[in-house]
């Protein structure tokens, strides 16, 4: 068990250096002057005459006169030491801006998950109980309806279906607990066909093996059936599933949040990225690889903990 | 496997050649099957159909143009000669709406030809070649399919400014690591077949073999996969244009002429409820059409 866990958190350690090394190359191919383009994003006309002296000192500051295999080495110090950077529109560490949207975006994230989980295993299970039988048949059809919407039309429709139509809801105003329903909803239904299926097939599949059988045979009761034999395995797959959910997540929630204006990651990412504020689309950027590579981690081992057969690999 | 419509997953590429005496498969599960598949297809093939002629024939015979607007006839609700109203600026929303299908379906067209070709391509040379090539492809192909598609295309557009052709390039970046995967399968599984076998024997080139002995086998699963994958394509190509960062203004796209309605969404929902329907019409119809040769793959062999 050790030399999995270990073989994993290298494994992971590695893929984060990969994921730093990217986002430096990326933003240094991306055509234009940082420092023009820095003036651009924040001179509300006052700055635009910035002199040269001016701009080389801000170049200096931003180490981007130093060769690049020393801005490469700045920078993955940087990074070590958890320092984003400075956006360039509010001159505050991107650290600290990124911190004080996480809850809304944890909480947002969570309770998608918490939907999908219910929808995808719930209607999953239903469906496996008697394959090709009509209940199978309208999940199946509600998993294709459901994995054919775009979230950004459903968050619409929901939207104004329980804003306009029912009133049940206002359009913006603070980040709340019950304003947090919509856009969980609407990313949680998104998310749930694919775990639908997957648990689906995998519970079918399970089924058929004889171990299933045998229980079956011992005279054991269905729901124990169902809860020892069936789901343990069967959820393996679903697991993974579920640990994809974070990439998911952090790229739905660009789309989300901006639409229900739900103050987290995302819109900030969004808002962002049209001001051309770099240092933290760059952040962002990281913060995702981080996130998934820790996901892809913490799903590698409970594998181990479901499948004791794996932590021998 | 009795099998059903939606068994074997859109975006879950698992097994990419028909699954094989797994579980119980019965002559009558597996003709049930067939006829299911069959019925997606009919179904898939008649949606789209439906957009193709919409893209076809409405701007040619339409009185409005793409761009045309008539101010006198500003934000009409539906009507007989507005089927889908009119926007701020007076525009037919019914002929931009036809105008889109070309954009945003001709970009996902785009995306998914090079990826195809990137993708079979290098499956072919990591399938045949083994050791060092195949290695480096597939852990590429790893690291493209775990990196979370949209953040990365939405750092892209902030880096090198929000266009169409942008979101083209970044989407197949990510989308050929799934035909390279199932291409390099299906070459190592036929690899020593009796018929690959022969071809070498007669002297066949490399190139032949390739393309005369073993492409056959990819173009079926390959196809189906393709055609499941337009859905998520164009719904991140039109969600890209959405949040302002694919296609520009004024530009007929089904995911910009949504973020056009969503300003005035509250009192005028008709402006978003038909650019969202036709991506989920023919995201709906590309992924039952897919489902269906996916389960006459499976069922047929």
């Amino acid at each position: 068990m050790l030399r999995y866990v270990a073989t994993r958190v290298v494994v992971a350690a590695l893929a984060v250096l990969g994921a730093v090394t990217a986002t430096f190359a990326l933003i240094h191919a991306a055509p234009g002057d940082p420092v023009a383009i820095m003036f651009g994003a924040t001179g509300g006309g006052s700055q635009v005459g910035a002199s040269a002296a001016q701009r080389e000192a801000i170049r200096q500051e931003l180490g981007l006169d130093r060769t690049w295999p020393e801005q490469y080495g700045a920078w993955i110090a940087r990074v070590a030491r958890g320092d984003l950077g400075t956006s360039f529109r509010s001159r505050r560490a991107v650290a600290t801006e990124m911190g004080a949207r996480l809850p809304a975006t944890l909480t947002l994230g969570v309770a998608a998950v918490t939907v999908q989980v219910v929808v995808g295993l719930g209607l999953g299970a239903l469906a496996a109980r008697r394959p090709g039988g009509p209940v199978d048949l309208a999940t199946a059809t509600v998993a294709m309806a459901l994995v054919s919407l775009p979230s950004y039309w459903l968050g619409l429709l929901l939207l104004w279906t329980f804003a306009v139509g029912l009133g049940w809801v206002e359009v913006g105003g603070a980040a709340s607990l019950p304003r947090v329903i919509l856009p969980a909803v609407t990313l949680g239904l998104v998310m749930a066909p694919t775990l639908l299926r997957v648990f689906r097939e995998s519970l079918v599949e399970q089924r058929a093996r004889p171990h299933v059988a045998f229980a079956r045979a011992r005279g054991l009761a269905p729901h124990t059936v169902l809860v020892h034999h069936l789901a343990r395995p069967a959820l393996l797959p679903a697991v993974a599933l579920i640990g994809t959910s974070v990439g998911e997540v952090l790229g739905g929630a660009v789309v989300i949040e901006s639409i229900f204006s739900w103050p987290g990651l995302g819109k900030y990412l969004l808002d962002s990225v049209l001001a051309r504020d770099y240092p933290v689309v760059q952040g962002y950027m990281l913060f995702t690889a981080v996130a998934v590579v820790a996901a892809s981690l913490v799903v590698d081992l409970t594998h181990g903990l479901l499948d004791p057969r794996l932590r021998t690999a | 496997m009795a099998s059903l419509i939606l068994a074997s997953a859109p975006h879950s590429h698992g097994s990419p050649v028909a699954p094989t005496g797994r579980g119980r498969t019965t002559p009558l599960a597996r003709r049930h099957q067939k006829s299911r598949g069959r019925a997606a297809i009919a179904a898939g093939t008649l949606i789209l159909g439906l957009v193709t002629a919409m893209a076809v024939a409405v701007p040619a015979l339409s009185p409005y143009g793409v761009a045309e607007a008539r101010p006198s006839e500003r934000l009409r609700t539906p009507e007989l000669g507005h089927p889908f109203g009119t926007d701020r600026l007076g525009r037919d929303q019914f002929t931009r709406a036809a105008h889109g299908a070309r954009t945003s379906v001709g970009a996902t067209a785009a995306t998914l030809a090079l990826s195809l070709a990137i993708g079979v391509g290098l499956g072919l040379l990591a399938g045949f070649r083994g050791g060092l090539a195949d290695g480096i492809v597939m852990r590429v192909a790893d690291v493209a399919l775990s990196v979370p598609t949209l953040v990365v295309a939405i750092v892209v557009a902030a880096l090198f400014g929000p266009a169409l052709l942008t979101v083209v390039v970044v989407a197949t970046a990510f989308n050929w690591a799934n035909y390279a995967r199932v291409t390099r399968a299906i070459v190592r599984q036929v690899r020593h077949e009796p018929f690959v076998d022969a071809a070498r024997a007669i002297g066949a080139t490399p190139w032949r073999i390739a393309t005369r002995a073993v492409l056959p086998h990819v173009w079926g699963p390959v196809t189906a996969m393709a055609t499941i994958d337009v859905g998520a394509l164009l719904m991140t190509i039109s969600g890209l244009s959405f949040l302002g960062l694919g296609a520009q203004p004024p530009t007929p796209e089904w995911g910009l002429m949504l973020a056009d309605g969503r300003s005035s969404f509250l009192d005028m929902p008709h402006l978003m409820v038909f650019p969202g329907a036709m991506i989920f019409m023919t995201v709906l119809g590309a992924n039952l059409l897919g489902t269906g040769l996916r389960q006459r793959l499976a069922g047929g062999a």
